[in-house]
């Protein structure tokens, strides 16, 4: 017998490699929204509205203040529709003079100048008068529908009549936050041929491209979007930066020069949207054995002021109503309603973390009352091969569930301390016959030397697009990884392979990466490149979708399953509920692709959940190493660094000089004392590898070394640093050779969207210089003072515990 | 727009001398809140000077003072943790320091700080209520249960400084902090509980962090349930965004049943 043939293609899926921007992200170089200077740009900012419902009766400027060297928009420099661009023309650009308010933190207003001190002072001399309203605060109270969705399978009152045991429960999920630790922003370059480009942090080039052609009136060539590095989405960055993009557009074509505007955590908190809150009703009959007879399910998610992508949230929050159970009899009755709050959109799960947390807690009450345990109920009630769920597609291939909860018991610790479990599904892919309509296309040139590129839209917001598609380009052709590219992620140069969002980037776009690739290889045998292939997405003839009844065939392409299972302190009465040791065996149908980012995936979705579970209330609530510059004399004085040139000018501050030093070379700044160090390294002194997560300490991305004690800069005034030495992440490496530290992120996938890995590279570093023994939980502790939003922290801990001896 | 000027003294005696004559002025320690303020420009009055204190020597380390452990006001929750003096005669404290922010806030948060912030969720300061711990300033010795006299008030006169926070030797003082997670949290329910003399200090249940002095008179009795009872009356919680005021009266219970049973477990 012959040793089976190494695979020719297909040696570099599903193997573990090095992200591409690894080293960018691990050293500082990477260069987010905020990072890019831009000489000459001004500020921007939105003035936006202190009420929930009214109209606007006045907008006064005090004359007083003399505003010739301010720009302001109002609705009637909008050249095009005032319109946001996405499913419904509801919701405006800025408010129209004399118009409605519909939320809290509604735009009215834009400002634009030459420096902040300037602008803050412009924005407190503007007086808005409105009439007021009485605005609809809640679900309860609100009457306008903004979409529906009605399922039925089987015949639920009947089911009912037949039941031992009629279980019915009521449950509320609060908003959630995305909290990507880079906050929204763009900056808007205005070009003489009337041109706007946008550079930006977003997920989806193509949706604030069309933003931008509607309100300002461009045509396709005229509009183009570019993506910066960014840090974090989790759907946050899905919408919303088409409002912040228009926005920094319309003030840079009035203001005929860059603009950038970046919000404040505040700002981004406030105004941007959120996880739909709701209410989700459930009546489940069951028999005395605990056969599942019926789900009678009604949800109503508050899709706040405007529609945004409402219907779609409550799309998916109606097929994963049923949570992976198979049922004969299933009503499930969904709409979103309008409220006077800030409008709500995507977010990681999109509406089905709503729906399926009340499935699974209705799970266990249906279990406590037929005094079953709710693993077993849960045994005997899951989807298996051949099983129709409530939408009627019936599953026939690899259905994971058995599987899953098998592991999860395995993993799950039996000591004294509580447990919980729970079992969801999650399609991929859009929803619903989403993936037809969008026909996402994209490109992949044989280029002339040999190398390959691949062109599409979809982002690298943390989660490996730029890697993936490299990776799956390389397999199908059979070349070496390094010889192929991915092209930057800009509107004039690739194609629009649609949103990046529900895991379509490697489930769908990856596959028009293959198919591009196979093509060419096959090519590249009779022709010689250059050559270019272009394919869009053709739904297979095996999926049927209806919108209009919901159901019948494949409402997703893929059903994936996953498993939480989680030890909790059993503690007699509340005191906090700290999940212990959560496993989450995961089947994703295939082996995948990316080892590392899918496991980074993973466990950010499982601490995604446990976010959700127990938020239930409103809270409203340049790149050069530090060289001194100028002199080129490191360890020697480089003289006085005249600070607040342009950048952050405040005019109403008592200079003093500052000598300190910074990576081993000395500098002195003429500043403000109480300046935040943060501004001053980032602004100042060019080193924005010191990211502005927060800016109150609570996130860490700004953390650096004071005197080898890592603190947050943002807390620091600059005065307080007098002759110390300050180490920033630009500082790390000796000479351009990586740290062992940062070779050890690179290694472990623990630089995702890389926002948080400056901050977390500097206090692992504290860690590793005080003890090289250090358990996971020292590890834990030492990085505590550091949040990231992609990892989930495990890849973090194990990188930095490579590290020890 | 206010001209905010920078000052750093050269000694405590000339920080004391500046801070009485200089209008406006805003002490500044490790700046892990009021740097968030001065940057969001919420300080009122708006300062017109800021008054570094973080380097002045004086106001740093951990000494033996007689029958008590004297604290600079400006010391670093780091340094409180490192010390042997802290961790031998005063482990709640230590404990207590060590819930706070994470590494990046102990390296910079200050007991003078917490003390003269006044939240009622400053996470040392029902430590400091349970020892009888004595502020020290410039002028006085103020005793802690004195201190707070309202919502972010202290009993400090305007031109007054903190330099130090002193607390006796041999009491068993016992911590718990409730919060969100374990790390960078503001607390739910904080409390320190020491059985002899009692005393039950609590924060984030009321406008002030409070010693609940009904609770302390049953524990005086050693009557531990009565003690939990009258406990639910001595605060004040409120519904806020953090928590409700019904989950922290109930947590607050039993965080106190907690302390005590480990008491009475020695």
């Amino acid at each position: 017998m012959s040793p089976s043939p190494l695979p020719v293609p297909g040696t570099t899926v599903g193997r573990s490699v090095p992200r591409r921007e690894g080293v960018d992200k691990v050293t500082g170089r990477a260069r987010y929204t905020d990072d890019i200077a831009v000489p000459g740009a001004w500020y921007g900012r939105t003035i936006r509205s202190t009420i929930a419902r009214g109209v606007i009766r006045a907008i006064a400027l005090n004359p007083a203040f003399d505003w010739s060297r301010i720009v302001v928009v109002t609705s009637d420099d909008i050249p095009g529709d005032n319109v946001v661009q996405l499913i419904r023309d509801d919701q405006p650009v800025l408010a129209p003079i004399r118009g409605e308010i519909r939320h809290k933190e509604e735009p009215i207003l834009l400002l634009a100048a030459p420096d902040r001190a300037t602008l803050e002072e412009a924005a407190s001399h503007i007086r808005i008068e409105y009439e007021l309203t009485t605005p609809v605060s809640d679900i309860g109270s609100a009457t306008e529908v903004f979409s529906t969705v009605d399922i039925t399978k089987g015949d639920v009152a009947s089911a009912q009549g037949e039941a031992d045991l009629v279980v019915e429960r009521e449950f509320r999920v609060g908003l959630q936050e995305q909290l990507y630790i880079e906050p929204q922003g763009a900056i808007a370059f205005p070009e003489a041929d009337g041109t706007i480009r946008i550079i930006g942090s977003l997920q989806c080039p193509y949706y604030v491209h069309r933003a931008l052609k509607r309100a300002l009136k461009l045509n396709d060539q005229q509009a183009v979007v570019v993506q910066a590095e960014t840090g974090g989405g989790f759907g946050g960055k899905e919408e919303y930066p088409s409002i912040v993009a228009v926005h920094a557009a319309l003030l840079a074509r009035k203001a005929g020069r860059p603009v950038r505007l970046i919000y404040d955590r505040h700002e981004d908190l406030a105004a941007t949207t959120k996880r739909h809150p709701g209410v989700i009703r459930h009546r489940t009959a069951v028999k005395k054995d605990g056969t599942l007879l019926s789900q009678d399910i009604e949800i109503v998610l508050d899709g706040g002021a405007y529609c945004t992508l409402t219907p779609v949230v409550l799309s998916r929050a109606a097929i994963h109503a049923t949570g992976p159970y198979s049922c004969p009899n299933v009503r499930i009755r969904a709409r979103a309603v309008a409220t006077n709050t800030p409008p709500n959109g995507a977010f990681r799960g999109f509406g089905a973390p709503q729906s399926l947390f009340a499935a699974e807690l209705m799970v266990e009450h249906v279990a406590e009352r037929l005094g079953i345990s709710s693993v077993d109920l849960r045994r005997k009630w899951m989807l298996r091969l051949g099983d129709t769920t409530a939408t009627g597609q019936v599953l026939t291939e690899s259905v994971g569930s058995e599987l899953v909860l098998d592991a999860a018991l395995k993993a799950a610790p039996t000591a004294r301390r509580g447990r919980g479990l729970s079992l969801v599904f999650h399609g991929s892919g859009f929803t619903g016959s989403g993936e037809k309509k969008l026909q996402g296309t994209i490109a992949l040139e044989a280029l002339a030397d040999g190398t390959f590129r691949v062109l599409t839209a979809s982002t690298e917001i943390g989660q490996g697009t730029r890697t993936i598609f490299c990776q799956l380009a390389a397999d199908a052709l059979g070349v070496p990884l390094e010889r192929v590219s991915l092209a930057p992620q800009d509107t004039s140069l690739v194609p629009d392979s649609g949103p990046t969002v529900a895991s379509r980037t490697a489930m769908i776009v990856g596959r028009l990466v293959q198919e591009a690739a196979t093509e060419i290889q096959q090519r590249l045998q009779r022709e010689r490149p250059p050559i270019r292939v272009e394919k869009s997405y053709i739904q297979p003839e095996s999926i049927h979708w209806d919108e209009t009844t919901y159901g019948v065939g494949d409402d997703r392409r893929d059903q994936n399953e996953r498993r939480r299972l989680s030890e909790r302190p059993a503690g007699h009465l509340p005191h906090s509920h700290r999940a212990r040791r959560p496993a989450h065996p995961h089947h994703s149908g295939r082996e995948s692709l990316l080892a590392r980012p899918v496991r980074g995936q993973r466990h950010r979705r499982a601490a995604d959940g446990w976010t959700g579970a127990g938020d239930h209330r409103r809270h409203p609530r340049r790149d050069r190493r530090l060289a001194g510059r100028g002199s080129g004399h490191p360890g020697k004085s480089v003289g006085r660094i005249a600070g607040e040139e342009g950048r952050g000018k405040r005019e109403g501050y008592v200079p003093v000089t500052i000598a300190f030093t910074i990576n081993g070379h000395s500098v002195a700044v003429e500043v403000s004392g109480s300046r935040r160090l943060l501004d001053v390294i980032r602004e100042d002194l060019g080193a924005t590898g010191t990211k502005e997560g927060c800016g109150e300490g609570e996130c860490g991305a700004c953390s650096v070394l004071i005197d080898g004690e890592v603190v947050d800069s943002c807390l620091i005034a600059v005065g307080q640093v007098e002759g110390r030495e300050v180490t920033t992440v630009e500082g790390l490496a000796d000479g351009g050779r990586l740290t062992a530290l940062q070779q050890a992120f690179i290694a472990h996938g623990a630089a995702q969207c890389g926002i948080c890995t400056p901050g977390l590279l500097l206090a692992a570093h504290v860690l590793l210089q005080h003890s090289k023994r250090l358990t996971a939980d020292e590890v834990r502790e030492g990085l505590a003072g550091n949040l990231c939003r992609c990892t989930g922290y495990t890849k973090i801990i194990d990188a930095v515990l490579s590290c020890t001896k | 727009m206010h001209k905010v000027k920078f000052i750093r003294p050269t000694s405590l005696a000339d920080a004391v001398q500046i801070y009485r004559t200089t209008p406006g002025c805003r002490p500044l320690a490790g700046g892990t809140d009021l740097m968030v303020m001065l940057h969001a420009r919420t300080v009122r009055p708006e300062p017109q000077a800021v008054l570094d204190l973080w380097s002045l020597a004086e106001l740093k380390g951990v000494r033996r003072v007689q029958d008590s452990v004297e604290i600079g006001a400006a010391e670093s929750y780091t340094g409180i943790i490192a010390s042997r003096d802290v961790q031998q005669h005063l482990p709640a404290l230590a404990a207590a320091a060590r819930t706070i922010g994470a590494a990046q806030i102990q390296n910079r948060g200050t007991l003078g700080g917490n003390l003269a912030n006044a939240s009622p969720a400053g996470d040392t300061l029902p430590v400091l209520l349970a020892y009888d711990a004595v502020v020290v300033t410039d002028r006085r010795a103020i005793p802690i249960d004195k201190f707070f006299i309202g919502y972010r008030k202290t009993e400090l006169h305007p031109d007054e400084l903190i330099t130090a926070v002193r607390l006796p030797l041999g009491r068993r003082v016992a911590f718990r902090k409730v919060g969100t997670r374990a790390a960078q949290a503001i607390s739910k329910v904080v409390m320190a509980v020491s059985g002899h003399p009692a005393r039950i200090a609590i924060g984030s249940v009321a406008e002030v962090p409070l010693r609940a002095r009904r609770a302390e008179a049953a524990l005086e009795r050693d009557d531990i349930e009565a003690a939990i009872a009258a406990v639910a009356d001595d605060i004040r919680p409120i519904d806020d965004v953090r928590s409700t005021a019904a989950y922290r009266r109930a947590v607050t219970q039993n965080v106190l049943r907690g302390l005590l049973d480990a008491f009475a477990r020695g």
